[in-house]
């Protein structure tokens, strides 16, 4: 089942929104890559076990701190210039055009300035834990500071996301 | 009057949490005659367990429960001492003789300051012993067997003595070893009861796979250590010789009467058979010869025989300091601690920045 | 200002912003940061900012999500679900809600399997709601069966929430598990209930289908029946048998969904990319609201407003009675706002010595808390399995049809509560049973 609204099939307007929204498609298939990837890791994992050939070491590791985190951050920009985060539309329909496109002004601003705060602190924590070759308790070394770097990443994807749907309402004058 | 927020991400019933945490708030005001009133936390609502650290650091909480296993890479001092863990097995003398070691080895000392702690006394575990839905008692029982360990050293000799070391969160126990996934699961005797592990692993094998202590059971965040007064720094160091060892000498009874309360049940509560016991044993030998390399290699530390020599020097030193001492008198095993350990520190300048 | 005082404004301020449409996990959060911030201030927000967002995405526990939600896209893209309740359709065609009453059915089955509720909601949303959706049941009806048979997830064992009120009180989860049994049952029973008087009162409900089958039309059905049981077979035996865990079966669970649609060959390219689509999006849509509602929690603690709260309503008397219902109006006032994990944690060091103190059993107690906890999922503004069924069907359903859905589920879960309190034995017998 497709769920689109109007505004998903307007062409880009220049660079920018071209930009934005490859950069979040691209996000969107690596983050299918970390999907698939944990799918087929578990199952092997227990596969394995279940036959008794070999024992997979690291699955716990591997699947909590890379493919999920990757599966989750990544394809936040998409869902947002999907227009699939979740809201309560109830009262604000009853209202007239110029209020709805003046309150989604403010959710915008509201989504740079969260998502901008979020972006802030997550770089400082992913330099941070890059410096330091952050690694977990675990049965052996185990490093996670690269999957650090997947909260910048999709915290900067959505604020872009929501960066060019405030301009795309602008242009169109109406809430999205 | 001073208000501050302290958090243990254990249960409320846990030891750390209801004798380190809760009583200990209690005899904090008591003892301040209302100054000071810790605010306490317990469980996850604040923190993560791994983030208690940061939390400490950037005074989200102002004291807390961090376990240094739980950030290998930020603290390869007390990481080094944790890879003794398999040669000890008296939690009573480790809970002050890392007490000890942690508040005057100059390295581990610079180890706190660096990640942004000031250490003020230690928690120790009873010795982690295996919990079994099928007997374990051989090597030949042990072969081939799922078992939940926690740190790599336990690990090792797992996977050296035929078994399988897995990592499972500790939410996920119960039902591991219900439905099979895990053959047993390596902790303190208590949570044979605490987690009603009891229920799904009627088999325990008395087989120490190595305790665990490093990392605060009273990290303060720096700032708020330091904004202080010296009065109630020394107050804070009376609570903590107090409530420490009151939490152990609870902590070593509530192990105890879990494995007869289990037994009580039907449980099966099991010796380790003879090359079982010489296979940990064989694997301890070498052990601190391990931590040496393991310092190098793992925790890139050059001076990881100092610090781990010291460390032995330290429990030897504790041995023999509890030789005569009633290991069940809390005010007595207290008094040690302020002799030996509290009173020979300058609460006016410890951990101030 | 004191911290309550920023406690109650926050959560004006969070209500009134959800409901001007401002995106809920941007609102849970932004409120939480400053509110934060004013209780203590700037670092210690940014501290709890840097300390929640990758420790708790990063759990193992939460990674059946996603798989969970993979296994579901997958099957109702793979048409796998279709024989069924078509089949469901010809044969419970007489009985009111047939569809709907199957569905709590199925909930009833997967939570029997499952630890989590929201796991149990985000599998079945996927599997059953678009199938009454399409024979035209009401949107309400349909996604408020799933969003209230999910619950049955946490109150039917194995249940993640049961094992840490049973280390927090120092209670048997053996008997924890035992005792969330017939309470289960029971309130799937009264879902079913309520379903077929609802649609006897009025059959627009269930959508407006005649069908007079033929007797070939039945047998040809029927032999379309097998793909969704058989994944729910493997899925369930895998899990019983101790092949895999309740948090590996998601992605067995996918794994085997995809098989059996490349055997039907149904897995085509088309499919399968807009079932990955489909989670990605559902499951980055509800973890922006997660972690907006840990951020809310972590905020909400500090501000001690639900101390402060419990503690108004507990100190008017210690009477078993009095405590009981004071519970219970705490869990469900702070219900609406915190998620069932963080309220547990948050008030049962405060509640427990008072169970202690009036004697009340704690297995029991322990049922009547998860029951409580679990109507908080369905509850607005935040009820998290709401809001993954409406993540996993995005556009095809509003917040407000689902809530509005849900409130007869909720009002046979108060009926439920009540004979959960006027009867310990729906809850002591089981255990009492099998252990002494
Ligand atoms: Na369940
Ligand atoms: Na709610």
């Amino acid at each position: 089942m497709t769920q689109t609204r109007d505004t998903d099939e307007d062409e880009d307007v220049g660079a920018l929104d071209t930009g934005i929204r490859l950069l979040n498609k691209g996000f969107v298939i690596c983050a299918a890559v970390a999907l698939i990837l944990m799918m087929l890791h578990v199952t092997l994992d227990v596969a394995a076990r279940a036959t008794g050939t070999v024992n997979l070491i690291g699955t716990l590791e591997i699947v909590s701190y890379y493919y999920m985190i990757l599966l989750v951050m990544l394809p936040m920009g998409y869902v947002e210039l999907k227009h699939e985060h979740i809201r309560v539309d109830l009262f604000v329909q009853m209202m007239p055009n110029w209020l709805q496109f003046a309150l989604y002004l403010l959710s915008c601003l509201l989504g740079l300035i969260f998502f901008g705060m979020m972006l802030r602190q997550s770089i400082l924590d992913a330099w941070t834990s890059t410096t330091r070759q952050e690694t977990i308790m675990s049965n052996f070394i185990f490093y996670i500071w690269p999957s650090r770097w997947a909260l910048p990443l999709g915290f900067a994807g959505i604020l872009l996301a929501v960066l060019a749907n405030l301009l795309k309402a602008i242009r169109y004058r109406k809430a999205l | 009057e001073t208000t501050f927020t302290a958090n243990s991400f254990y249960a409320a019933e846990h030891p750390h949490s209801k004798y380190g945490y809760v009583e200990w708030a209690e005899m904090v005001q008591d003892l301040s005659d209302g100054d000071l009133v810790p605010e306490v936390y317990t469980g996850t609502v604040l923190l993560a367990p791994r983030a208690n650290l940061q939390g400490i650091r950037d005074n989200v909480v102002q004291v807390a429960h961090h376990a240094a296993v739980y950030t290998p890479s930020e603290m390869p001092v007390a990481n080094t001492v944790q890879e003794l863990g398999f040669n000890y097995s008296d939690p009573l003398t480790m809970i002050f003789a890392s007490t000890d070691f942690s508040m005057n080895n100059e390295a581990q000392l610079q180890e706190w300051q660096d990640t942004g702690v000031v250490y003020l006394g230690s928690y120790a575990t009873p010795p982690y012993i295996l919990f079994c839905r099928e007997p374990v008692r051989t090597l030949d029982e042990f072969k081939g067997k799922r078992i939940r360990t926690a740190g790599s050293s336990v690990s090792q000799w797992v996977e050296q003595a035929g078994g399988i070391p897995v990592n499972v969160p500790s939410s996920e126990m119960y039902t591991g070893l219900e439905r099979g996934t895990l053959d047993c699961a390596s902790n303190a005797a208590n949570d044979l009861i605490d987690r009603s592990l009891w229920e799904v692993a009627e088999h325990t094998t008395l087989l120490s796979t190595g305790m665990y202590w490093t990392g605060p059971q009273w990290g303060y965040n720096p700032g708020f250590w330091s904004d202080l007064t010296t009065e109630q720094r020394k107050i804070l160091m009376q609570a903590t010789a107090q409530a420490m060892s009151h939490m152990i000498v609870e902590y070593l009874g509530a192990a105890e009467s879990s494995l007869e309360e289990a037994k009580a049940k039907g449980n099966n509560v099991y010796e380790p058979g003879d090359d079982l016991k010489a296979s940990a044993d064989d694997y301890r030998a070498n052990s601190v010869d391990t931590a040496y390399t393991t310092a190098a290699e793992t925790y890139g530390l050059d001076n990881g025989k100092e610090i781990i020599d010291d460390f032995i020097a330290t429990y030897e030193k504790w041995e023999d300091l509890l030789a005569d001492v009633d290991r069940n008198d809390p005010d007595a095993l207290a008094q040690i601690a302020i002799d030996e350990i509290y009173g020979k520190i300058d609460a006016a300048t410890y951990g101030v920045q | 200002m004191d911290n309550t005082t920023v406690g109650i404004i926050a959560v004006a301020v969070t209500l009134i912003l959800i409901a001007l449409r401002m995106p809920i996990g941007v609102v849970l959060g932004l409120v939480s940061i400053v509110g934060i911030a004013e209780i203590t201030n700037m670092r210690v927000a940014w501290g709890v900012v840097s300390a929640t967002p990758y420790d708790f995405i990063g759990q193992w526990e939460l990674t059946a999500a996603p798989m969970f939600l993979f296994m579901g896209y997958l099957a109702t893209e793979g048409k796998l679900t279709s024989g069924l309740f078509s089949a469901l359709r010809l044969f419970l065609a007489r009985l009111p809600g047939g569809l709907a009453i199957s569905s709590v059915g199925a909930c009833t089955f997967f939570a029997a399997a499952s630890g989590s509720s929201v796991a149990t909601a985000a599998a079945m949303s996927r599997i059953a709601v678009p199938e009454m959706l399409k024979n035209n049941y009401d949107k309400g009806l349909a996604t408020g069966t799933i969003a209230a048979s999910g619950t049955l997830g946490s109150l039917i064992p194995p249940s993640v929430l049961l094992i840490l009120y049973g280390v927090y009180a120092q209670v048997s989860v053996g008997q924890l598990f035992m005792a969330g049994f017939i309470p289960g049952l029971v309130s799937a029973l009264l879902y079913v209930m309520m379903i077929m008087m609802r649609v006897k009162a009025n059959p627009s409900l269930a959508g407006d289908v005649q069908i007079n089958a033929t007797r070939a039309e039945k047998i040809q059905a029927l032999k379309e029946i097998w793909p969704l049981p058989t994944l729910i077979l493997l899925v369930l035996g895998g899990i019983f048998s101790g092949v895999f865990s309740p948090t590996e079966a998601g992605a067995l669970g996918a794994f085997f969904a995809a098989c059996i649609a490349a055997i039907r060959k149904t897995l085509t390219r088309a499919a399968l990319k807009t079932a990955i689509l489909s989670t990605l999006q559902s499951t980055a849509s509800i973890f922006l609201i997660l972690i907006g509602s840990v951020l809310f929690t972590r905020f909400l603690a500090l501000s001690q407003l639900p101390m402060a709260f419990s503690d108004m309503v507990l100190s008017v008397s210690e009477s078993q009675w009095w405590i009981l219902f004071a519970v219970a109006v705490i869990y469900l006032v702070l219900g609406m706002l915190i998620d069932s994990i963080g309220l547990l944690l948050l008030t049962l060091p405060m509640i427990l010595p008072l169970v202690e103190g009036a004697g009340i059993n704690a297995v029991w107690f322990g049922i009547i808390v998860i029951k409580l906890l679990e109507v908080g999922l369905v509850t607005p503004p935040i009820g998290l399995n709401v809001y993954v069924i409406k993540g996993a069907l995005g556009n095809l359903v509003t917040l407000p049809e689902v809530f509005k859905g849900v409130t007869w589920f909720i009002v046979m879960d108060f009926v439920a509560l009540v004979l959960i309190i006027l009867i310990p034995a729906m809850s002591l017998w089981l255990p009492s049973l099998l252990y002494n």
